[in-house]
């Protein structure tokens, strides 16, 4: 939104038109569960399915391109362990899609990695950072080193001019360390998003959750602490892939997600299988009259309708896929999203009261 | 033979309905937007239609006349040169002519 006119702007325009439209513009391939980190709170439930080949991978992303896809996000488990991740790269940037990249960064500790991957010119490479100290890093990662490394890789791609997110999921054992990551991220330069959601697994554990910060902190870190690790911005509203229309967020609209074993998934977080990438002719069929994907997007209509009748409904950021495998439900309310949501509420009451004149709360 | 315009190899670029369309430049990490007639004219540009055959084709899907879209597209090509989003070719200058 334009800050001087309120307008959308003319980016904001176009992703709003592809939304609505539910053109997807964004697709994440999933090309291994492979890893060499074994982190504790991972969503990650391989099945030992036989995983895609390259060529098979390669399949995939033709069809992908022949579908309009954008931008192509290569992730995993870790992408880099792939035996064939520049091939599959390269791959993405000679069909002519903008390619993203999610790793730990451990690998891009060798600087001569790092210039294979600049040679592939990516549109942006996130790394997840789990700590601003070693032990803490470490602990969540099970990788002893796996902090030296991540950094030592995040250094080696900032130095070669490479675009590089941070990503931070906010867990009990590095709440306290928030402003150390920040720090972190402002001396490389780095745009980091703090993730306030742990999930369960794929799978439906609930094991991950066991991660979770408590309640007490979410208030403070929504009433104190966000607007300092973001430039003084306000809490956000609505997920980050929200249109602005009718539905919760993009699940099945915007984008979509294919695990390593090529099933076609709505979102990373909501697994409901759409079809198989390998048992069909084109992406454009499937899209327009798959039954899944049908109700998956009803659903995230739904989502927002019902959020839209509670008196905090304006400040959550509701994940259908989260609930699913939390709750069984997609339109079940889990904890975490409550909590934000209440949190983030009192955040706005407090400018709003601190607006009025010469009145402030009590 | 010479060889027409041609956007830059790296670029990735969608046309999104009618509203136009995103171009992306990862050397730079950018996102250009552009028109609905712009992104028509982008996805041309391969280096292989020429500059009379484009402003043909804008010519008769936007109702204007060949010579109007000849010129716009002649100071379009030069834009995007400016910035960076056309493949180096040594006829460019001819083709533009």
């Amino acid at each position: 939104m334009s800050e001087s006119t309120g307008q959308p702007t003319p980016y904001e325009k176009v992703v709003g038109k592809a939304f609505t439209e539910s053109i997807p513009l964004n697709a994440q391939i999933e090309i291994t569960y492979r890893c060499n980190h074994l982190c504790t709170f991972c969503y990650n439930s391989p099945t030992g399915q036989r995983e895609m080949t390259t060529p098979q991978i390669f399949e995939a992303l033709r069809k992908i391109s022949d579908f309009g896809v954008l931008y192509l996000t290569l992730t995993g488990g870790e992408a880099l362990c792939h035996k064939d991740f520049f091939k599959i790269a390269e791959e993405v940037r000679r069909l002519g899609m903008a390619l993203r990249i999610y790793t730990n960064g451990y690998l891009l500790a060798d600087r001569k990695i790092v210039k294979k991957v600049k040679a592939l010119k990516p549109f942006e490479i996130e790394i997840t950072v789990h700590g601003g100290r070693a032990e803490t890093h470490d602990q969540l990662t099970r990788i002893k080193g796996s902090f030296e490394k991540t950094v030592a890789g995040l250094r080696n791609l900032v130095d070669e001019g490479l675009k590089v997110n941070l990503k931070c999921p906010i867990t009990t054992l590095n709440k306290d360390e928030l402003f150390e990551i920040k720090e972190l991220a402002d001396s490389l330069g780095a745009y980091i998003t703090f993730d306030p959601v742990i999930t369960p697994k794929d799978d439906g554990s609930q094991d991950p959750l066991a991660l979770r910060a408590d309640e007490e902190f979410f208030k403070k870190y929504w009433a104190e602490h966000y607007a300092k690790l973001h430039g003084g911005r306000l809490p956000p509203r609505t997920n980050h892939c929200a249109g602005g229309g009718e539905a919760n967020c993009g699940t099945g609209r915007s984008g979509f997600t294919v695990d390593p074993y090529g099933n076609i998934l709505p979102c990373v977080a909501f697994r409901r299988q759409v079809a198989n990438i390998l048992e069909i002719e084109s992406l454009g069929e499937v899209w327009k009259s798959s039954e899944v994907l049908t109700e998956v997007r009803d659903l995230a209509v739904e989502a927002r309708t019902r959020l839209d009748e509670r008196p905090d409904g304006a400040f959550f950021q509701f994940c259908l896929g989260v609930a699913e495998t939390q709750l069984g439900d997609p339109l079940a309310v889990y904890p975490q999203a409550e909590i934000n949501a209440g949190a983030i509420k009192k955040v706005y009451e407090v400018i709003r009261i601190a607006d009025l004149k010469g009145r402030k709360s009590a | 033979m010479t060889q027409y315009a041609r956007r830059h190899p790296d670029c990735a670029f969608r046309e999104v309905a009618d509203e136009g369309g995103l171009v992306v430049l990862p050397g730079r990490a950018e996102v250009k937007v552009l028109s609905p007639t712009a992104i028509t004219i982008f996805s041309l540009l391969d280096g292989e239609h020429s500059p009379q055959e484009i402003a043909r084709r804008i010519a008769e899907e936007y109702e204007v006349a060949e010579a109007t879209a000849l010129e716009d597209i002649q100071a379009f090509v030069a834009q995007l040169a400016e910035h960076g989003m056309l493949a180096g070719t040594a006829d460019e200058e001819g083709a533009r002519e």
